[in-house]
């Protein structure tokens, strides 16, 4: 693997995972009784930024790498499932993510100038579903990272 | 220094941190309550804890993902099917998700400080714990310290809690 591979996978792997750390810290002040929307915007919207950034530096190792060089290897492996059941459902999930992380920030934006309980609790849930999917996909990307031997 | 040292010393810091805050949460708990009600000053102490606790979790997980990353990137990727590693990765999340349901209050607290401090320990020991070859045990032990803890810290809470 190259220099600038290596630097993508690093960089999907870790700006994935601290979009998920902010979309985490979105969600714990959600779920207070009086949500501070100011934080709330900053983490929503940094989670976007980082999981957008997460999928470009994704897509270029994805698209160059991995099914030239890493695929087959799996398929050949005594795990083959770990590309065609986890891959497969890691690479659709992980599409969501972001824009469930945008209805967050978009929905805290509105919660910040007329607070809603409904909108809140719609908004912690969004933010919960994007935490949860976003946990599969890293642990999917373990598993299919196991697979290559 | 190279990464592995450096990964190292980040994940035993986000391990002291972790268990130190979990530690002291209960005690602080404890001690705050002794009089029935908690000041903004005990409050305030409890919130520091918290943010240990937090600095200690982030540190833990990210230093965590490292060491996947070069294990990647190296291609010594055997141990990401052990059980042993995904025990330890379940309890991370069992950390994470018992937070936000005491928050959510969801669960009672006795349950959640047990449920955490146990999980904390937990980390700790799965991490120095080498060479197990049949962990299936370790599931029944952690479960079984969870109502241990649980019933422990439910005799602190009645001896130093005044009840009304």
């Amino acid at each position: 693997m190259s220099t600038i591979l290596a630097s993508a996978l690093i960089l999907h792997i870790v700006l994935g995972l601290v979009g998920l750390a902010c979309i985490h810290f979105a969600l714990m002040q959600l779920i207070r009784r009086e949500p501070p929307y100011g934080f709330v915007v900053k983490a929503s919207f940094s989670a976007v930024v980082f999981l957008l950034l997460s999928w470009a530096s994704g897509a270029y190792y994805y698209v160059t790498y991995y099914g030239n060089a890493v695929k087959p290897r799996i398929l050949d492996s005594a795990y083959p499932w770990a590309h065609q059941v986890i891959m497969e459902s890691k690479e659709h999930v992980f599409l969501l993510i972001p824009f469930l992380a945008i209805a967050v920030w978009l929905s805290s934006l509105a919660l910040r100038k007329n607070d809603n309980v409904n909108l809140k609790t719609a908004a912690a849930a969004v933010a919960a579903a994007a935490l949860a999917l976003g946990v599969f996909v890293a642990a999917a990307g373990i598993i299919v990272s196991g697979a290559v031997r | 220094m190279d990464a592995q040292t450096l990964l190292i010393i980040m994940h035993i810091i986000g391990t002291v941190l972790g268990v130190g805050g979990a530690t002291f949460v209960e005690i602080h708990l404890v001690r705050a309550l002794r009089d029935g009600v908690l000041s903004p000053e005990e409050s305030a102490i409890m919130q520091t804890t918290y943010t240990v606790l937090r600095v200690g979790f982030f540190l833990l997980i990210l230093s965590g993902f490292g060491f996947l990353i070069l294990a990647r990137l190296g291609e010594h990727t055997t141990w990401f099917y052990s059980i042993k590693f995904w025990m330890k990765l379940s309890i991370v999340g069992i950390i994470a998700v018992n937070a936000m349901f005491i928050q959510l209050r969801w669960i009672p607290i006795l349950w959640g400080s047990a449920i955490a401090l146990v999980s904390w320990y937990a980390a700790l020991v799965l991490g120095v714990l080498h060479g197990v070859k049949e962990p299936l045990w370790i599931p029944v032990v952690y479960v079984a310290s969870i109502f241990v803890v649980y019933i422990m810290l439910r005799q602190l809470h009645r001896r130093f809690t005044p009840h009304h």
